[in-house]
């Protein structure tokens, strides 16, 4: 059976290598890449089924700046993503279930990033459904 | 607009509600002056003065509005000749009035000085002295015309027995006293309303800076959460790797000490999370209270929480009142309160155990209750669940991840909401966590 692919996208070095070996042993077949324009410029090439996506990285806004240029791609939009983010509790309960619209393209979740990734893999599986 | 440059277009409001209250003024003076005190006064001239005062008001009036709406670049120069056109004419229109009504006879040509003033206030230093000059101007031109008979003096008959018109010893004195008094007053005026408007444009800056530096503290608070976080993560993240044998097995010790570093860094993770935010809040400015819909709000977060329920096979109950829906506050805070209360009912259920949300309509207030059947608290530990940093004694043995800090700050924003929030639980049983909030300020 073809393996599921996803992108990671993530400024955080070791988080990345972690999270790789993770969902490696799950497995997904993962690439990453550390910021959104190397992220762009790998999606010339790897077609995922997946994007996990950092929100917070060199600036505040590069995850959803990111989210913003997959939106405008048609081929793009569909992927699934899912934003990670250290500051879920300061994104309000409704700009999250705004993003999280059933309807929404692409569709999106939000996840709290923490260490522990049961949270994270329950979201794969929701979305690659 | 910049705010100095607002303060013209409201001078200029000004001016126009000055103007009515002098049409007014002109006509009970005249009413007082002609029918009840008598004296001789020529109506025609009074009425079309009256008339073009009107007329002048209104257009004046209309047209600023006209540029208000417009947003033209150039509309502060426009508003600017308007106020001094609309100064002019009225220094005109007044020395049209006196020559009618007794010229310098008449005391109140002293009302030259008010205009002045007024003038002084809304105009810069320069249009002030050159107003003020054309109004000396105006008035002596009136003022000798008269004394040289080249045009007709009209006397306030009743009012005043001796012919001051024409004598030119008090004419020259009263004159030159009067110009004297102008300029003085001009000069006076400028000082203060310059003094004046120093303060003004101090303070701005000075509020203009403050809200920047706020600014600047805020994104440093919020990159020092993310930054803290994102080394805890990643160290987590780490330690996962190696406590989940992806790089291969572990010797009991090492998986001893692993385990242990494990547990600390949920635990440290929680707890920043939790003191960040408490921290956040307090140097935060206060963020805007508006209407909005609770009912929407307890919807989303159950959307949410349905996760982490489900991995403990809690299904969760609701009950949300039709009635139920605006009420007034930050809608943020609210929202994390909502959120703590449930997810702490998940926390401290056991497995397949069930929760209830309820939302009821109270009149003016809204009651919501979440209601677990889980560890429940002691009963004489009721009223310290909500101290800072407090964890219940059978909950510290139990469930080690907690930091006792979300039921403090969800206290904290009740209270500064003006609801309150309390508990009833039973050990062992579980608990029912209450919060009744106002609908409206």
């Amino acid at each position: 059976m073809n393996k599921s692919k996803i992108l990671v996208i993530d400024d955080d070095v070791d988080l990345l290598a972690s999270t790789k070996l993770f969902l490696e042993s799950k497995n997904y077949e993962v690439n990453t890449a550390i910021n959104a324009k190397i992220g762009l410029s790998v999606l010339k090439t790897f077609h995922p089924d997946l994007i996990i996506l950092d929100i917070m990285m060199d600036t505040n806004l590069e995850g959803y700046n990111f989210l913003n240029d997959l939106k405008s791609d048609d081929i793009l939009k569909k992927i699934p993503v899912i934003m990670n983010t250290s500051m879920a509790k300061s994104i309000g309960v409704n700009m999250r279930s705004a993003i999280e619209d059933v309807d929404s393209i692409p569709k999106t979740r939000f996840i709290d990033k923490s260490g522990d990734w049961e949270e994270l893999l329950i979201a794969i599986k929701e979305l690659l459904q | 607009m910049q705010p100095i440059n607002l303060k013209i277009v409201r001078l200029a409001y000004w001016l126009i509600r000055l103007r009515w209250y002098a049409i007014i003024g002109i006509v009970i003076a005249y009413v007082i002056a002609k029918h009840i005190l008598h004296f001789s006064i020529w109506e025609l001239p009074i009425y079309f003065i009256v008339i073009f005062l009107i007329i002048l008001n209104v257009t004046s009036f209309s047209f600023l509005k006209f540029l208000q709406k417009s947003h033209l670049r150039k509309s502060l120069k426009i508003v600017n000749r308007i106020i001094n056109f609309q100064i002019s004419t009225d220094l005109i229109v007044l020395t049209v009035l006196l020559h009618y009504s007794g010229g310098v006879e008449n005391p109140f040509i002293i009302y030259y000085i008010f205009h002045m003033i007024i003038g002084s206030i809304i105009l810069t230093t320069k249009e002030s002295f050159i107003q003020t000059s054309f109004a000396l101007i105006l008035v002596g031109a009136m003022t000798f015309l008269e004394y040289f008979g080249i045009i007709q003096h009209y006397p306030l008959e009743g009012f005043i027995i001796t012919n001051m018109f024409n004598n030119l010893t008090y004419l020259l004195c009263t004159g030159c006293i009067f110009i004297s008094t102008s300029y003085f007053v001009v000069y006076i005026t400028r000082t203060i309303i310059k003094e004046s408007n120093k303060h003004e444009i101090a303070y701005l800056q000075a509020n203009l800076k403050l809200k920047q530096k706020d600014k600047i503290k805020n994104e440093y608070v919020m990159r020092i959460t993310h930054d803290i976080k994102g080394h805890i993560t990643a160290i987590q993240s780490c330690i996962n790797v190696l406590n989940q044998k992806l790089t291969g097995p572990l010797n009991p010790q090492q998986e001893e000490f692993v385990n242990r570093a494990h547990n600390r860094i949920i635990i440290l993770n929680q707890f920043i999370s939790d003191l960040l935010s408490i921290t956040q809040r307090r140097l935060q400015q206060k963020q805007e209270r508006k209407y909005f819909n609770i009912a929407n709000s307890l919807e989303a977060i159950l959307k949410i929480v349905e996760h982490s329920a489900q991995e403990k096979n809690i299904s969760i109950m609701k009950n949300i009142d039709p009635s139920v829906n605006n009420i007034y506050g930050e809608q943020s805070s609210i929202e994390e309160v909502l959120s703590n209360l449930i997810l702490n009912a998940v926390k401290y259920s056991p497995p397949d155990k069930n929760i209830t949300v309820l939302a009821t309509d109270k009149q003016d207030k809204v009651l919501v209750e979440v209601i677990d059947n889980g560890i429940g608290i002691p009963e004489e530990e009721l009223n310290l669940v909500f101290n800072e940093f407090y964890r219940a004694s059978n909950v510290r043995n139990q469930i080690k991840d907690g930091t006792g800090l979300g039921l403090a700050i969800s206290k904290q924003i009740v209270e500064n909401h003006g609801g309150s929030i309390w508990v009833d639980s039973k050990l062992n049983m579980g608990s029912t966590f209450s919060l009744l909030l106002k609908k409206d300020k």
